[in-house]
């Protein structure tokens, strides 16, 4: 990730200011703002209803949540690190997002076609998503870094609070009283965890699956999202008693309007782009992936289409009990048809599927759908760890848990020692065999030290339990998609011309 | 190559998968050119081949294959495993596997031979075939002594079968013909203790060589390249005639199952004639019951430019071969895929359902339907 300095940062907001001119210091003055914001609405309503809902969200959390002024204070450093974070975020991410956009465009075209990719095309965006992906966790890293700071400075019930605040609920029923509407809040919220925590496995699935990932995919929290974000500054700064800084309002600025070299229009524009093809790029990976018959996809599509005004003519209805319950048949009953044309094979693949934007390559295995749970990876590593000292076998066992960790999540505490020693003992074992005798059991060695992936259980009995419960999965969620089902009208197509059309 | 299939290259060509011509010509004159390499004096050959003239000016006219090398003292074959040392032709590798590993029969892919089955497979370096999508390059296009090996007699290979409660020995990934006296050896040794053997190959070779193997032997998974001699020549450094008269050798003479693998290459050998060709051969030949396998060619070696073949020109090869009478026709390479499982010819029952290499369900009773009682043909048990 290009990361910026403070003082580039500064060095991008001087220019920012200078750049934009008259109009961004008109924007900058508190006076000017209510006539600014027309201005604004008719040139970047989204980027503008963004941050309204945003300033608007930080207003309602703030006057329930009865800061004091010295933790109105407090925070205001963190806010204003903060303000750079996304500023330096919105610089980097508009780049890529500029290069992500070509890049990703040539590999779904290269998809649809099912003929796999050609290397600079696939080198190319396998580089850029992987600058993506640590672009992302590097501004989550530092926002996690100050929302611990922040929480820091709030009291218990402030935090609860906090995680618990839901912007449009509250927004209905304005408090009265802050410190009322915190204490009333916060016992119905314990009531419904409670109740939640013990009224099925299901809840206490998806809560274990939610904590195992955090650590795999670092997510900024409420108080990150709410207090810390520059929308909350202004509120923050009347709280405190003071004027936002000058980065603060930067950042105002660049959120609202983006930047001399990326507006903001663009930028909204390039971001739902790159999100649109990457769905588009899952689909293709997953259609490619499952090998439907023209009949089984003509089937699908008309099942689908069949089915599309009764569900949503039951969506129409509302969130009450009585709709999403018929929703919720009408939804099974319609995964029930497609799984009905689906072969075992392909059902299989589905259940197995994690939507990943470079499919596997690996050519030992004709199955190239997903993430591929590959277990040649832990040959691989028993072959080069049989041959190394006792001092550098522990370094690599160090090296595999971290991979690990990064790949299946962290390992429990109490389960640390144990996993190493048995990566020990199996080295081991490894080593005392001869060469072909290693050969030929590697596989079984490596399947004996396969660590239990949790994740992959946990997502499996989820899938089980929602199947029972009559609530939507995997079907639902992959196939039975307006984008999914288009791109599968157009795979059809392709597979009617025939084969010289088909890919060419 | 035919007029029409340069014109579809440069179609496909523009857009944008850069496949030119000029560039794969010049890559068909690499392998002609590893004809014959002087060897290091390292190389330790450990077994004379059968099949060889020795000349009085020192050089040795290898019998093996239908190359026919002529090798002056030091020099390799173009299989680059077999050497001239000294006036005497000796088998490179031999007892020198570079593979060991244990796989899946499918594999092969063989469908009709013990489905599900775990097999032992030993190969070694080399290949007398060139194919410029070499899916083996790293071993089948390397001298068998300069790659990294494991030493293994035919009596240990096949005592490590039985310690390893394999029934099966598969020689596939390289060339089995490359390495013929040690597969031959090891199948010798096999078959006093019972166990199987299972051979992938290319067929390139002579009738008399290859039934010494196939004497030993259960069952051959021939990979025929193309109907076309011209891409024989072209893409595979070969010929299309010894490869026919060594598989019509083999079910004329032999009692070994048979399955053909054809590997369906854009542009190259997809054109739907020579697929019915080929089809229309295989039928009239060795019958509607062999069956025929089209499999997904996948960019490696030197065909890095071409895409993978799309999945309909392998659907549509296998409806060209069902009209051309064949019963089981598969496609390989793509999974989950209807055409990877076996179906009862006569109620259309599916009687053995795979994913990739895995099997779903063998729900054969005794080799039969389990519906209409029909026999389905092969190796069940
Ligand atoms: S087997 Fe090898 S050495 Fe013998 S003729 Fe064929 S290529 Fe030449």
């Amino acid at each position: 990730m290009r990361r910026l300095h403070w003082s580039a940062t500064a060095r991008l907001l001087g220019g920012l200011l200078c750049l934009s001119g008259a109009m961004a210091l008109v924007v900058l003055l508190p006076t000017a703002r209510a006539g600014d914001r027309d201005w604004m609405v008719g040139s970047t309503p989204k980027a503008v209803s963004d941050w309204q809902e945003q300033a608007q969200a930080a207003d309602e959390l703030l006057s329930c949540l009865g800061l004091t002024r010295q933790q109105a204070r407090a925070l205001l450093p963190l806010i204003e690190q903060s303000a750079v974070v996304h500023i330096e975020d919105y610089q980097s991410t508009a780049e890529l997002h500029d290069e992500l956009v070509p890049a990703f465009t040539d590999f779904a075209r290269q998809d649809s076609l099912n003929e796999g990719f050609t290397p600079d095309v696939e080198r190319r965006t396998a580089q850029l998503n992987h600058q993506a992906k640590l672009a992302q966790e590097e501004k989550a890293r530092r926002l996690l870094a100050l929302e611990d700071q922040a929480t820091e400075l709030l009291t218990p019930t402030q935090r609860v609070f906090v995680e618990e605040f839901h912007p449009n609920r509250q927004r209905s029923a304005p408090p009265v009283d802050a410190r009322g509407a915190v204490r009333r809040h916060l016992q119905a919220a314990a009531a419904q965890a409670q109740r939640e925590a013990q009224r099925d496995e299901l809840t206490e699935a998806q809560r274990a699956l939610r904590e195992l990932e955090r650590p795999m995919n670092p997510t900024v929290g409420r108080v990150g999202n709410l207090l810390l974000h520059p929308a909350a500054a202004d509120p923050l700064c009347r709280l405190a008693g003071v004027e936002p800084t000058h980065t603060m309002r930067g950042a105002a600025q660049v959120l609202q309007q983006g930047t001399p070299a990326h507006p903001i229009d663009r930028h909204r524009e390039q971001q739902a782009r790159v999100r649109c093809l990457r769905t588009e790029i899952n689909n293709w990976n997953l259609i490619n992936g499952l090998h439907l018959s023209v009949e089984q996809i003509d089937r699908v599509t008309r099942v689908y289409d069949a089915t599309r005004p009764a569900l949503a003519e039951l969506k129409s209805r509302g969130r009450g009990p009585d709709a999403r319950r018929d929703l919720a048949a009408a939804v099974l009953e319609l995964e029930t048809a497609v799984e009905q044309v689906l072969n075992r094979g392909q059902r299989e693949v589905l259940a197995e599927y994690k939507a990943c934007l470079i499919p596997p390559k690996n050519l030992k295995d004709p199955v190239r759908v997903g993430q591929a749970n590959d277990s040649s990876q832990l040959e691989r590593f028993l072959t080069r760890a049989r041959r190394l000292t006792p001092q550098r076998t522990d370094a690599a066992i160090d090296e595999l848990l971290a991979k690990e960790t990064e790949h299946v999540g962290p390992l429990p505490a109490s389960e640390q020692q144990e996993r190493r020693t048995l990566l020990r003992k199996t080295i081991e074992d490894a080593r005392r065999l001869s060469d072909v005798d290693f050969a030929i059991q590697k596989g079984e060695l490596a399947a004996r030290i396969a660590r239990r992936d949790r994740v992959r259980e946990l997502k499996t009995e989820i899938a089980a339990l929602t199947h029972d419960r009559g609530l939507p999965g995997p079907i639902s969620r992959f196939i039975l998609q307006p984008e999914f089902i288009e791109q599968l009208r157009i795979r059809g197509e392709q597979l009617r011309r025939g084969p010289l059309a088909a890919g060419r | 190559m035919s007029h029409e299939g340069l014109n579809r290259r440069a179609f496909l060509s523009a857009l944008g998968y850069g496949v030119t011509r000029a560039c794969l010509l010049g890559k068909r004159a690499t392998w002609a050119q590893a004809a014959a390499v002087a060897t290091p004096a390292t190389s330790k050959p450990t077994r004379r081949v059968d099949h060889f003239e020795a000349f009085p000016d020192g050089s040795v006219a290898c019998g093996v294959c239908p190359h026919a090398c002529v090798l002056h003292d030091g020099e390799v074959g173009r299989c680059r495993a077999r050497i001239n040392r000294g006036g005497v032709h000796y088998a490179l590798g031999y007892g020198n596997p570079c593979i060991v590993q244990v796989d899946p029969i499918e594999k092969l892919p063989i469908n009709h031979f013990r489905p599900g089955a775990r097999m032992l497979t030993i190969s070694c370096g080399g290949c007398n075939l060139g194919c410029l999508y070499c899916q083996n390059w790293q071993q089948a296009q390397e001298r068998p002594d300069q790659l990294k090996t494991f030493e293994l007699s035919p009596r240990e290979a096949v005592a490590a079968a039985r310690k390893h409660k394999l029934d099966i020995i598969g020689f596939t990934y390289t060339e089995p013909i490359a390495f013929l006296e040690y597969a031959r050896d090891i199948a010798v040794q096999a078959k006093e203790t019972g166990i199987k053997i299972v051979v992938g190959t290319s067929a390139f070779v002579h009738p008399e060589p290859l039934l010494e193997l196939a004497r030993y032997a259960d069952a051959f998974a021939i990979t025929l390249k193309g109907f076309d001699d011209g891409f024989y020549q072209e893409v595979c450094g070969a010929r299309l005639d010894p490869v026919l008269t060594a598989i019509k050798t083999l079910h004329e003479r032999t009692r070994c199952w048979l399955e053909i693998i054809n590997l369906v290459v854009p542009t190259y050998n997809d054109r739907m004639e020579d697929v019915s060709a080929l089809a229309r051969w295989v039928h009239a030949e060795l019958g509607k019951d062999v069956p025929l396998h089209f499999a997904r060619f996948v960019p490696l070696y030197k065909l890095t430019d071409l895409p993978r073949t799309a999945v309909p020109t392998l659907e549509s090869a296998c409806a060209v071969a069902r009209e051309a009478g064949l019963r089981h026709v598969y496609t390989s390479n793509i999974a989950p895929h209807r055409d990877t499982n076996t179906y009862c010819d006569g109620c259309k029952t599916v009687v053995v359902e795979r994913l990739g290499f895995k099997i779903l369900s063998n729900n054969l009773r005794h080799g039969r339907c389990p519906i209409c009682r029909r026999p389905i043909p092969g190796v069940w048990a």
